[in-house]
């Protein structure tokens, strides 16, 4: 079980990055999960689409704008609110902050822990979003670790192998979404391993027209062997908001040398991170545009539901039409005339984030999808 | 050079249908599609559906109205 989840979630929303640091560490310590930091408002709105925090430290003034509409937000979501900030109470400014939980910036790290944790406890004592969070922690408990469950698909993993690989993936790191891991060019530094969201690896021509050529999801991780690498030669960055693992390639190493399961199921991966990218050139280079669109719509079912993350045929899917596109080698038209085109077969359904396969036969069919170079034996159900 | 256009239907598959094939010096050069209402933020742009030589693009670019669209194709012939 992963004990960071059952700890409650902070949105910190701060502009001055060494406070965010000291208040982010400080929460740490005090058995909170940080969500952040974020110095713009933008980061921090498209942050809560996707997870609801279970509490808030705002520095009103953020670096893109007075962030009264992430406030708004956050009190329609019923999520406490503690202003943290350098303006005085009766600025203008603060209008949207009146009676709230006010500490002046900077205040000590010691007393925003002591007003939240009061926060916190004035809140479990309200009853329905204490049950609502407990629902959330029963489904991932269900679902289980993706990082086992996928190397579970692969290999037989003992109590042991299981416990290393929970203790590996316990100290996640939150980030927004469209944030770089890692860039081009940049010294290797340690393997990431997805917990949740997405992650691309991609690269970016000197015109700005950008190819991405893999997708990390929950249970993905990055190149085993990267640390022998001087340099990156492509980007990995988010796409969704994540919950992302470093991984030191000592620990890499340690776990190819002393256990072989999991050194086997590592190896496996890999193998089938190569194959994907083949499956994926042979879709930009020799398949149409509904064609690309339908075939990586039906590799995302099979492997998020690997992953415990699909819902009869139904999977959370927090692409634009620009980032399939630059997925599929199409144009920002095409992938809209191809979607329209999906839709008008009646083969699928994606609104709000979410897309739902309607008719999963006919998808298949129209991609030629055969799920072998996933080389999930008898899992693949799709 | 002159640029000359000429209207055409085109079936894209799509909603996409009002077209203009547009003629440089007497040579056809590019294939412009009017999107419809089914994009959101660029309907009634011109989408460079098909184009030759020069003025071939992979990105493969919108424009919000024909004047720029021309002034884009001169370009890229002159370029």
């Amino acid at each position: 079980m992963d004990f960071t989840a059952q700890r409650p979630l902070v949105l910190l929303a701060e502009a001055d990055a060494l406070v965010a640091e000291d208040l982010g560490n400080a929460l740490n310590q005090a058995g909170y999960r940080v969500l952040g930091p974020f110095a713009t408002t933008a980061e921090a709105l498209a942050a809560i689409e996707w997870e609801r925090p279970a509490l808030a430290v705002l520095d009103v003034k953020l670096r893109d704008s007075v962030c009264t509409a992430l406030g708004q937000e956050l009190r329609q979501r019923g999520v406490p609110i503690l202003v943290h900030s350098g303006l005085q109470q009766d600025d203008p400014r603060t209008l949207g902050f009146r009676g709230l939980p006010w500490l002046s910036k900077p205040a000590l790290p010691n007393d925003v822990v002591a007003l939240l944790a009061e926060m916190a406890s004035q809140t479990a004592s309200g009853g329905t979003e204490a049950a609502a969070s407990v629902s959330e922690l029963q489904l991932a408990e269900e679902r289980g670790n993706p990082f086992i469950r996928k190397l579970e698909g692969f290999v037989t993993l003992s109590d042991a192998d299981r416990a290393i690989l929970e203790r590996i993936s316990t100290h996640t790191r939150f980030l927004g979404p469209r944030v770089d891991l890692i860039c081009e060019g940049d010294k290797p530094d340690g393997i990431f391993l997805v917990m949740e969201g997405m992650v691309c690896r991609h690269k970016v021509r000197e015109n700005g027209s950008r190819q991405i050529m893999a997708y990390l999801l929950p249970g993905d991780l990055g190149d085993l062997d990267v640390a022998l690498l001087d340099t990156m030669d492509h980007t990995i960055s988010t796409l969704s908001a994540c919950r992302v693992v470093r991984i030191a390639p000592d620990t890499i190493a340690e776990l190819m040398q002393h256990h072989p399961q999991i050194a086997r199921g590592l190896r496996m991966s890999t193998l089938v991170d190569e194959a994907t990218l083949r499956e994926w050139l042979l879709n930009v280079g020799r398949r149409s545009a509904v064609e690309r669109i339908a075939h990586l719509f039906c590799e995302l079912l099979v492997r998020l539901q690997v992953v415990g993350l699909t819902d009869t045929g139904s999977y959370a899917l927090p692409l634009t039409q620009i980032e399939l596109a630059e997925t599929t080698g199409l144009s920002n038209v095409h992938v809209n005339r191809s979607l329209q085109e999906l839709r008008r077969q009646g083969l699928i359904e994606l609104k709000s984030g979410r897309l739902t396969i309607l008719n999963l036969p006919r998808l298949r069919k129209i991609a030629e999808f055969k799920s072998n170079y996933l080389h999930l034996g008898n899992r693949a159900a799709a | 050079m002159s640029l000359h256009l000429q209207p055409i239907q085109i079936a894209t598959g799509s909603n996409d249908t009002k077209s203009h094939l547009v003629f440089a010096d007497g040579f056809l050069v590019a294939v412009l599609v009017q999107l419809s209402d089914e994009f959101e933020d660029e309907a009634g742009w011109w989408f460079l559906e098909a184009a030759f030589g020069r003025v071939n693009d992979f990105r493969a670019p919108t424009f919000p109205n024909l004047e720029e669209t021309q002034e884009w194709i001169t370009s890229q012939l002159s370029s």
